[in-house]
């Protein structure tokens, strides 16, 4: 295994019931960088996010990690739990009957040092005064933070984010995606958000990967596309941000 | 290597094929009688059917009358529930439920006490029109309950668009056609529960097709007339449950939708006035009424010795019978319910499969049990001739209902949660002690207690393969109903009903308080 290569996916398709949602998926998420997914609703983000964690095997191609095939034409040779990623849902799938402090610690088998490093996760987040707290009983904001102190717990080293953002306020959101930012500065883990939103994915996202209609249009630097991209949801970015006169 | 939670969210033959087994296992105990009776000379049956043909159809034009009209009451009845806060609200409901709960053979009692109530001497409650108005009885609260049901699918956005768009009347008409699939299916069910039941109309003193089977089984000693009796009797409900299910449509799966999003009912000055008449008048009419028939002479000649000591010789077996046939039914549901998962082909295929078990006459399966029972060699005694077989036989006839609870239950799982767990290295046997476990378990505990209180309630099954001494209340009941006193009778009545609302009462607290374990 070669360390550095990050995530390659070759001529990746996947459908349901006889209707294609992605066709010929090729492109690699390279480590160490925060990276976005950008696409209109439907355009098959989630889905491609879902392959690449091991959720669901692809129909067609491969997907490998370093060198290593992680999953081909419907097999998964290595399962999600083994691949060393974490993710935060757009639900954020927390489990009602849990505290924060169980939340995080479930996934943490049954180690020694399990209940410490599930509270420097929540205070890394900034929760750890709500450990004995439900979800039910906690904020958005904080719901959002506790997904992500489970999501680190585990120390991966890719975190994939699916439009966790979205009904949050403009406030909390961008405290949230600053806390992740220096998470993962801090931890080098990889970052891959996948959101329909320019603002979100300019305000995390170095590295951008264009999807429309199941396919990957363009891969870049995010500066470099947002400049030159034709990408409808780009443009559309570009021109508001121009005719924008705030600031 | 331990088993991932994916596999909750992973398609498959195997769930198709799980569940035809579950199916072929509820239908496995009725199989040898029923191929016994196919097997018999068309010519010879026809001959004993000649009397039954007139009976069959007089109790099939009966008990679909009382569930057309319970159809008409508790669709009304169950959108007012859902719509409008009103007072009384969640009291009238428990009454709703309430006769459904005990013996369908109580009720007739009631009824056949209050007709010999001088004053009340003008109306029809004798004969048919009594048995239609158990039917009512037993039905109006099966469509309540599937109408809150499937109303607790429309969302308050959906109802204030129609609010805004075309009133209040216009939103309770929209909402009641929404209904109305879904709730003809259950009124049917209900009328099919009537048709096999033997109590009700024994003790109205009408002849009914199920009664003229048990004089077939136990009077005329005929196993095999008897068996082609109640396959006659299944393939008409079968052909009606069909046609009902046929013009129902997919829109009877909306019975196993998760009510995440669900109406929160207002209060409206008009129809919150109008669902509190039209709910205590039903009230009063199908709950009350009857009630006062085993109140009034129970309370006027008191005989606590005798009913102390019935009660004293059957709860253990009232106990044993409904517990053991919930236990059953809970494990073969939840199992069922784990097969169809969330994938609409087989929540279609099951749904279906369930609702044409539930509308199978129990004796059918009770009296495969005795067949079966007679055939085996002693080692399989345990199985066929003890208190076991009665649990056997109600688990597997009753098993949908725990079924549909619990298949609500995997579709309002987030399909998150096991991926989730799959992400974070949690084991499939983890997730399911630590995270489905305690969240099932108020659909489990109420799907336990509605069947038992249902199993507890069908007598069919009970007479047909008890062992000797082995009563049950309800049977015994059925039992002294012809010749012992007036008030002995009344006073047992009152204290199952007393009993089945006080585990009614307990599932409605636990179901109150799971409302609270939503998803984050």
């Amino acid at each position: 295994m070669e360390t550095g290569i990050g995530f390659v996916l070759k001529n990746v398709s996947l459908g349901y019931g006889g209707k294609a949602v992605l066709r010929g998926i090729s492109c690699r998420i390279t480590p160490g960088k925060r990276w976005g997914i950008l696409g209109a609703s439907g355009s098959g983000k989630s889905t491609l996010l879902r392959l690449v964690a091991g959720l669901e095997p692809p129909d067609n191609g491969e997907i490998l990690l370093d060198g290593r095939l992680l999953s081909r034409a419907g097999r998964i040779k290595v399962p999600a739990r083994k691949r060393r990623i974490s993710m935060v849902f757009q639900d954020l799938a927390l489990w009602p009957n849990l505290t924060a402090l169980e939340n995080v610690t479930i996934g943490l088998g049954r180690a020694k040092d399990v209940k410490a490093r599930a509270k420097e996760s929540l205070s890394m987040c900034g929760i750890s005064h709500l450990s004995n707290r439900y979800p039910s009983q906690m904020s958005g904001g904080e719901q959002q933070r506790l997904a992500l102190a489970r999501a680190l717990a585990t120390r991966p080293s890719y975190l994939l984010l699916d439009e966790p953002f979205s009904g949050l306020d403009i406030e909390i959101k961008y405290s949230i995606i600053n806390k992740i930012k220096t998470l993962t500065e801090n931890t080098e883990i990889t970052t891959v958000l996948v959101s329909h939103d320019p603002f979100e994915v300019s305000s995390l996202c170095e590295m951008i990967i264009l999807m429309d209609k199941g396919r990957v249009v363009e891969t870049g630097k995010f500066a470099h596309l947002l400049r030159e991209s034709g990408f409808a949801l780009l443009r559309a970015f570009r021109e508001y941000l121009a005719g924008t006169e705030f600031f | 290597m331990s088993l991932s939670p994916l596999i909750l969210e992973r398609p498959g033959r195997w769930r198709l094929f799980g569940l035809v087994c579950i199916v072929i296992i509820s239908f496995l105990p009725a199989l040898p009688l029923v191929l016994a009776a196919t097997g018999q000379a068309p010519t010879d049956l026809f001959s004993k059917f000649q009397g039954f043909l007139p009976l069959l159809l007089k109790s099939l034009v009966l008990s679909l009358s009382g569930a057309a009209m319970a159809l008409c009451l508790g669709l009304f009845a169950g959108v007012f529930y859902s719509l409008y806060e009103f007072p009384g609200r969640k009291l009238f409901m428990f009454l709703f439920l309430l006769p459904i709960m005990v013996p369908p053979l109580l009720w007739s009692v009631g009824i056949n006490n209050l007709a010999t109530v001088p004053a009340l001497g003008y109306l029809p409650l004798h004969g048919p029109p009594a048995f239609i108005l158990v039917t009512v009885m037993v039905t109006f609260p099966l469509v309540t309950a599937s109408t809150v049901a499937i109303c607790s699918g429309l969302t308050s956005s959906q109802c204030d668009a129609a609010r805004m768009a075309s009133g209040e009347g216009r939103l309770f008409m929209l909402a009641t056609r929404f209904s109305l699939p879904p709730a003809a299916v259950a009124s049917c069910l209900g009328g099919f529960l009537m048709l096999s039941s033997p109590g009700p109309a024994m003790g109205l003193g009408i002849k009914t097709a199920v009664s003229e089977i048990l004089v077939s089984f136990s009077a005329l000693y005929d196993m095999r007339l008897a068996a082609a009796q109640c396959l006659l009797l299944s393939v008409s409900t079968l052909f009606i449950a069909i046609l009902v299910l046929a013009a129902a449509g997919t829109r009877s799966m909306e019975l196993l939708s998760p009510s995440s999003r669900a109406v929160e009912p207002v209060f409206h000055k008009r129809m919150s006035f109008l669902a509190t008449l039209y709910s205590g008048t039903c009230c009063l009419l199908l709950v009350v009424f009857p009630a006062c028939g085993l109140l009034i002479p129970a309370i006027a000649w008191p005989d606590v010795p005798a009913m102390v000591g019935t009660l004293s010789r059957t709860l253990p077996y009232t106990l044993f019978y409904a517990a053991g046939s919930a236990a059953v039914a809970t494990v073969l549901g939840f199992t069922m319910a784990f097969f169809m998962g969330r994938f609409p082909a087989a929540r279609f295929l099951g749904t279906v499969s369930l609702l044409l078990i539930f509308s199978m006459p129990a004796s059918l399966t009770a009296l495969g049990f005795v067949y079966a029972g007679a055939r085996s060699p002693a080692w399989t005694d345990f199985m066929f001739r003890s208190p076991l077989a009665v649990c056997l036989a109600q688990g597997v006839h009753l098993f949908p209902v725990p079924a549909v609870l619990a298949a609500r239950f995997f579709g309002s799982m987030p399909q998150s949660w096991p991926f989730a767990a799959e992400l974070q290295g949690i084991s499939l046997g983890r997730f399911a002690m630590r995270i489905l476990a305690p969240l099932a378990s108020v659909f489990v505990l109420t799907g336990f207690v509605l069947t038992l209180l249902l199993s507890a309630a069908d007598t069919g099954t009970v007479l047909l393969i008890h062992p000797p001494g082995a009563q049950n209340l309800p049977l015994a009941i059925f039992t002294i109903m012809a010749n012992a006193p007036e008030n002995q009778v009344a006073q047992l009545c009152l204290l199952y009903l007393v009993l089945a609302s006080v585990l009614l009462l307990l599932v409605s607290a636990v179901w109150n308080k799971g409302k609270s374990w939503k998803p984050a």
